[in-house]
């Protein structure tokens, strides 16, 4: 009983960290590419914007927006859901993109694992366990982070970092935008 | 050699795991990205080259149309871009597949991305090979894992030291028996006296009690326990002038109590095999004397025991269980192996020059080294022949490769005392399974069971004049020996009960098998003690 209340205990302490130590996503389940079918994906990434306070809805304190990242231009980014939108640059107090699935769940799955099997140490659990939690942990956290791009209050340098992740990354002048269909139809 | 070749294998690993702890903790931080993504202006698409590593190019359009293309080349005398790929809308519905062939004035923006390599993956599958190799070690070598019995660890002053190790020949609820270890090196500074109790093996411990005893020391003297179980009160230690052993004089390991053993290797043809050691003293007291000894077993036994237990293999359940039903019968046979093994007998020689055995001392448990006297009345009583009356000299005969010893002395007999025997008065944690541990381990009919990595602090009330008393821990119970996987793949019952009738051949045969271990047994074993994660 009280073995089994100390791996529960080691397993609740390592579950917390990773937990509190990795990032979400916003994008949609299954959305995003898997990492190595980036270079043969045709859309943008998944952005995140967080905005102001809007002056006309005194009672939003901010609001969220989220869809595929679609085009920059000088003044606005443009994002994609039910429908398209466009979101003025100087209202935005957060953005995220977002371009593949991260493996986070599989890291973290085998950090837990690879934890537990050190039981079999013996006595060498004293170096293994603890080497699984100050690498493992930050692993699965860094997988989460990884390939995400993220920035309060974001400046120029930022939004032209992040163009290349667009769907249209050679800007909208050109592109008839009423054309675009939404990505997705059915908002509840 | 080998000694050169483990202590160098052993900071081999040290080192490795120094290393790799630094290069994966490192490693971490450098997981940023996976993905390298390039986009060209139309000026500046002339000037890209495909390669293995980057295999596709997106051609983004004016009007945000865009072609996917793989196997792709710039022809820089067309300028023109070919390749297989996928033609798409805005909307990025395909429109055409096949081969293109784009003019460089069409294209606005070109794409590459390169992919790198996991480190994450990396990280983890090193992580995964270090346990792996850990636990390799234990798989290789099972029979050298830690198996303990119930150990106690007392502070020395600075650290909490293993001084005793409770019933290790208890395997089984018919064997369950008292054991009595001397807490020699232990110096209280208090009346409020601490022991923690611990199960660092894969064994399941069930304890019938956990008492101190104790006796009160004589003026420059201290008490020791007999093989019988009596306690006597002994005082002027003396040290032999020589001890010869098989190798040479070992004088210097046995003349002090402090851990430098004398040891020998199993034989390699009989693990059953005796040696002797001699051992002279001067100037030896006139009255009654006894020979004082501190030993413990190598790990010969517990290989034994694991292996005999890798040979019941899937059936031990069975085997244990008849040995339960059939307690008296089997405690008998069990005895045969034991005593072709033996103890560590003490010899003595007669008025005819012959060498006769005047006592034996020795308890099964590779860990904590116990101390105890044999008690010589004969020898002090002259019956036995002298040549020289202020020398003596007295035989140990035991199992080669069976015992460490650590010190041997004789003392002054001064009188039997009999024990104050002190329960545990409270205990951290206090309860297990609603159940008061302290109550289970003073009522005799209740156990305390514990399990792999439990650890229990029990304290204890020692008299007013606690530095007057020398120490004794005395516990009963039994334990039950896990089995592990590894084990199974042995099973062969002709061979326990070879080990039951024939201990002799039994012992001869398992030579060779020993042998192959025995160099690493210590280090394997210690290592593989059960510690929580």
């Amino acid at each position: 009983m009280f073995t089994r209340k100390n791996i529960f205990s080691s397993l609740l302490f390592i579950f917390s960290l990773l937990i509190t130590g990795c990032a979400t996503t916003y994008a949609p389940d299954n959305w995003l590419p898997d990492t190595d079918d980036v270079p043969q994906n045709t859309h943008g990434g998944w952005i995140a914007l967080v905005t102001q306070e809007a002056i006309s809805q005194s009672d939003e304190v901010w609001m969220q927006y989220s869809g595929e990242f679609i085009a920059l231009d000088e003044d606005n980014v443009y994002l994609l859901y039910d429908s398209l939108y466009i979101i003025p640059k100087n209202i935005i107090t957060e953005s995220v993109v977002d371009i593949d699935q991260k493996n986070t769940g599989m890291y973290a799955l085998w950090v837990i694992l690879g934890s537990l099997s050190t039981i079999s140490n013996g006595y060498y659990l004293t170096i293994t366990f603890p080497l699984w939690l100050i690498a493992g942990i930050p692993t699965a956290s860094g997988e989460s982070f990884r390939d995400m791009h993220a920035e309060e209050y974001p400046d120029e340098i930022y939004w032209g970092n992040i163009n290349k992740f667009s769907r249209f990354p050679q800007g909208v002048e050109s592109i008839n935008l009423s054309d675009l269909q939404p990505i997705f139809n059915d908002i509840e | 050699m080998k000694t050169f070749l483990i202590f160098y294998s052993n900071a081999c690993i040290r080192i490795l795991i120094l290393l790799l702890s630094g290069t994966l903790i490192l490693n971490t931080s450098c997981s940023g990205s996976r993905i390298e993504r390039t986009t060209f202006p139309a000026n500046e698409v002339i000037y890209m080259k495909g390669s293995e590593e980057i295999p596709y190019i997106k051609l983004h359009m004016n009007n945000g149309e865009l072609y996917v293309l793989s196997n792709w080349e710039i022809k820089e005398e067309t300028n023109l871009v070919t390749g297989t790929g996928r033609h798409m809308n805005l909307n990025r519905e395909v429109l055409n597949e096949g081969e293109f062939s784009i003019s460089l004035q069409q294209i606005i923006l070109a794409e590459t991305n390169h992919i790198s390599g996991s480190s994450g993956i990396g990280v983890l599958a090193t992580l995964t090979v270090i346990t792996g190799i850990f636990t390799i070690v234990c798989i290789v070598n099972p029979k050298a894992c830690f198996g303990s019995c119930p150990t106690f660890y007392a502070s020395d002053g600075n650290d909490y030291i293993v001084q005793s190790e409770g019933f290790s020949s208890s395997i089984l609820p018919s064997l369950e028996e008292r054991d009595v270890d001397a807490l020699y090196r232990i110096n209280p500074v208090s009346e409020n006296f601490e022991i923690q109790l611990r199960n660092e093996a894969y064994e399941t411990h069930v304890i019938r009690s956990a008492n101190i005893l104790a006796l009160p020391k004589p003026i420059g003297g201290r008490v020791y326990s007999t093989p019988g179980g009596d306690f006597i009160q002994a005082k002027n230690l003396l040290e032999p002038t020589q001890v010869i052993a098989p190798e040479g004089d070992c004088s210097e390991k046995l003349c002090t109590f402090d851990g430098n053993e004398r040891f020998s290797a199993a034989d390699s043809t009989d693990l059953a095999a005796k040696e002797i050691i001699e051992i002279n003293f001067n100037n030896v007291p006139s009255g009654e004397i006894g020979l004082v000894i501190a030993a413990r077993q190598t790990l010969l036994t517990t290989f034994l025991f694991y292996q005999t237990l890798a040979y019941m293999g899937s059936t031990a359940g069975d085997w244990f269980a008849n040995l339960e039903r059939n307690s008296t019968k089997f405690k008998t046979l069990l005895e045969n192996p034991r005593k072709t093994l033996g103890t560590i007998d003490v010899l003595i020689e007669n008025e005819n020059g012959e060498w006769e055995k005047v006592g034996e001392v020795g308890e099964t448990g590779p860990i904590a080294t116990d101390i105890k006297i044999v008690p010589l009345k004969s020898m002090s009583k002259g019956k036995y022949y002298n040549s020289n009356e202020s020398q003596h000299k007295i035989r140990l005969k035991m199992t080669k490769g069976l015992w460490r010893i650590d010190y041997v002395a004789l003392a002054e007999l001064v009188d039997r005392v009999e024990p104050i025997i002190i329960k545990p008065s409270s205990s951290f944690p206090q309860k297990i399974n609603s159940s008061n541990v302290v109550e289970l381990l003073t009522n005799p009919d209740s156990l305390l069971v514990t399990f792999p990595g439990d650890r229990y602090f029990l304290n204890y009330k020692l008299p007013a004049d606690f530095t007057g008393y020398e120490l004794f821990m005395e516990s009963q119970g039994y334990y039950l020996e896990w089995m592990r996987n590894e084990w199974l793949g042995e099973e062969n019952s002709a061979r326990v009960y070879q080990m039951l009738l024939n201990p002799k051949q039994y012992y001869k045969d398992l030579a060779p098998q020993f042998k192959k271990v025995e160099a690493e047994m210590e280090e394997t074993f210690w290592s593989s003690k059960y510690v929580y994660p």
